[in-house]
């Protein structure tokens, strides 16, 4: 038997499987035998057996005070497996259930349990999805922001898969669970109104109901022309016909070719208004829009003006993008705009070499005269790069802020400069001139 | 978000009034002459200089902003006229 260890449980608390953070340590070395220093009772060891997108689970090992019950808190209890031998892990995913009474049962979906962090042995991090029980949407392909290359048709067939998963609770009867998957042609303006005139737009995928638990995977081939395009994934929780929970609604935005300003401008929109009514992702924005809710607990009136009134940047960066691609590029002005570009573009070449063979007027005659710049620019660096300080820091490292001070002091002169001279009169300009 | 919304739906706006304009993806060519390519390759071993030669590329960037700084003023000016500063 390998060496112990003893972790505190209490690092591991993490109700949503999401964070990570509290997590450690994530690789338990293959052999060893693990102590939790556990105050809880009614706690499971789970092993990952599933193969596949099966979802079975194997009780490896238990600990908390089993012989005692509830109340007579014990620390440093081994697990244990189904012999009462101290578990050695295996290569393996781990997790592990607190439970609130006496004599949990062991059905995975039980209220009254606390899902925690799993463990592996010397094994590779799997999603987190893997452990969540709720219904969900898992994942969507083609993934978000992604590219399909066209084909040398007009029309490129495109596979797109759905995978969600389904709670078994969720599909008793009479509930269900409707899954409903279209693709939006983002080339559109107004795609939805096109497309009831047959013009293109909207088109339904999938409009079903799932009829079992567990993971469903939806899957079709469609034929798309150039252009942007969004799944839209929801899953919806029904009474019969009515609509009584909106469990999960996602979406996916691909190009086929090449993603166009439209396309760019209207994802960002949809975004951030699922964002405002709250998606169900775990995410750090949805966290952010709680803070908007006075109910939630969490209300928070400066996160929440923060949220409302100032833009993530990375989603103004691609608005700026769309800005960019759909006005700024036009003509006339679209030629300022692409000078910028080339200005601002921090691509380098290789300076060409020059080369001349001297002809028969010159004594030199026959011999060649090569002049390679970009040498004397590699070498230049080189050397520069080998005169350091007592520190360790290069000229330019030691150079550069006071350089790049003086110039933006120069800079800031230069602005304020022409806007106070914007303000003197015109009589005391008429007599600078006299 | 609201922010964000507002901006996009300005940027959506203008995007639809002039998306009859023909978009500019590069320089033209005049007389055979590729101003594009010629303009890019230029620059592109401008920045291989500035590899060596790095304080010109603070001064370059500082060049940018001012140009930037005059290019909104010329904008300011012609919405608001002599009301503009730096008139």
């Amino acid at each position: 038997m390998g060496a112990t260890n003893t972790y505190a449980s209490s690092i591991w608390y993490d109700p949503d499987f999401q964070d990570v953070t509290h997590w450690s340590p994530t690789v338990v070395p293959q052999g060893q035998s693990i102590v939790f220093d556990s105050n809880y009772c009614g706690s499971y060891l789970y092993r990952d057996v599933r193969n596949g997108t099966t979802t079975d689970h194997a009780i490896v090992g238990a600990w908390g005070n089993l012989n005692h019950g509830c109340g007579h808190p014990v620390e440093s209890i081994k697990i244990i497996d189904q012999f009462n031998q101290t578990l050695i892990f295996e290569n393996n995913l781990y997790y592990y259930r607190e439970c609130n009474s006496d004599n949990p049962d062991f059905n995975l979906n039980d209220g009254n349990c606390n899902y925690y962090n799993f463990y592996f042995v010397n094994g590779t991090t799997t999603s987190f999805e893997n452990i969540r029980t709720d219904t969900r949407i898992v994942a969507i392909s083609p993934t978000n922001n992604s590219i399909v290359a066209t084909t040398s048709n007009n029309f490129t067939p495109v596979d797109i898969n759905v995978d969600i998963y389904v709670n078994e609770n969720d599909i008793v009867s009479p509930y269900n669970v409707q899954v409903y998957i279209e693709n939006i042609d983002q080339n559109i303006i107004l795609s939805r109104l096109a497309s009831l005139v047959g013009i293109g737009g909207t088109k339904e995928l999938f409009n079903e109901y799932a009829t079992t638990s567990g993971y469903i995977n939806y899957s079709t081939t469609t034929l798309l022309q150039a252009g942007g395009y969004r799944v839209h994934v929801s899953l919806d929780k029904k009474l019969y016909v009515f609509d009584i929970w909106n469990l999960d609604e996602q979406s996916s935005q691909f190009a086929v070719g090449q993603q166009t300003w439209l396309s760019n401008i209207r994802q960002n929109s949809w975004t951030q208004i699922q964002t405002l009514i709250g998606a169900k992702n775990a995410t750090t924005t949805e966290a952010t829009a709680k803070t908007c809710n006075p109910f939630s607990g969490s209300f928070d009136i400066i996160d929440c003006s923060y949220f409302l009134f100032v833009p993530d940047t990375e989603e103004l960066s691609k608005s700026m993008e769309s800005l960019k691609d759909g006005v700024l590029h036009r003509i006339p002005w679209g030629y300022f705009t692409r000078v910028y570009d080339i200005l601002s573009a921090s691509t380098t070449t290789a300076l060409p070499a020059f080369s001349y063979t001297f002809d028969n007027r010159s004594p030199l005659s026959g011999n060649e005269l090569n002049i390679n710049i970009d040498d004397g620019i590699v070498q230049a660096s080189a050397i520069m790069a080998d005169i350091k300080t007592g520190d360790n820091k290069t000229v330019q490292e030691v150079a550069e802020p006071i350089w790049n001070v003086i110039v933006g002091i120069a800079l800031v002169f230069t602005i304020v400069t022409d806007l106070m001279g914007s303000h003197k009169h015109e009589s005391s300009k008429n007599n600078k001139q006299t | 978000m609201i922010t964000a919304l507002f901006l996009n739906l300005l940027i959506t706006i203008l995007g639809v009034i002039f998306v009859w304009l023909p978009e500019v993806k590069t320089l033209p060519t005049i007389g055979g002459f590729d101003i594009d390519a010629a303009f890019v390759t230029g620059l592109s071993y401008f920045n291989r200089i500035l590899d060596v030669f790095w304080p010109i590329k603070t001064v370059m960037t500082a060049f940018l902003i001012l140009m930037g700084y005059y290019g909104l003023k010329i904008i300011v000016r012609f919405f608001i006229g002599s009301r503009a500063p730096a008139h």
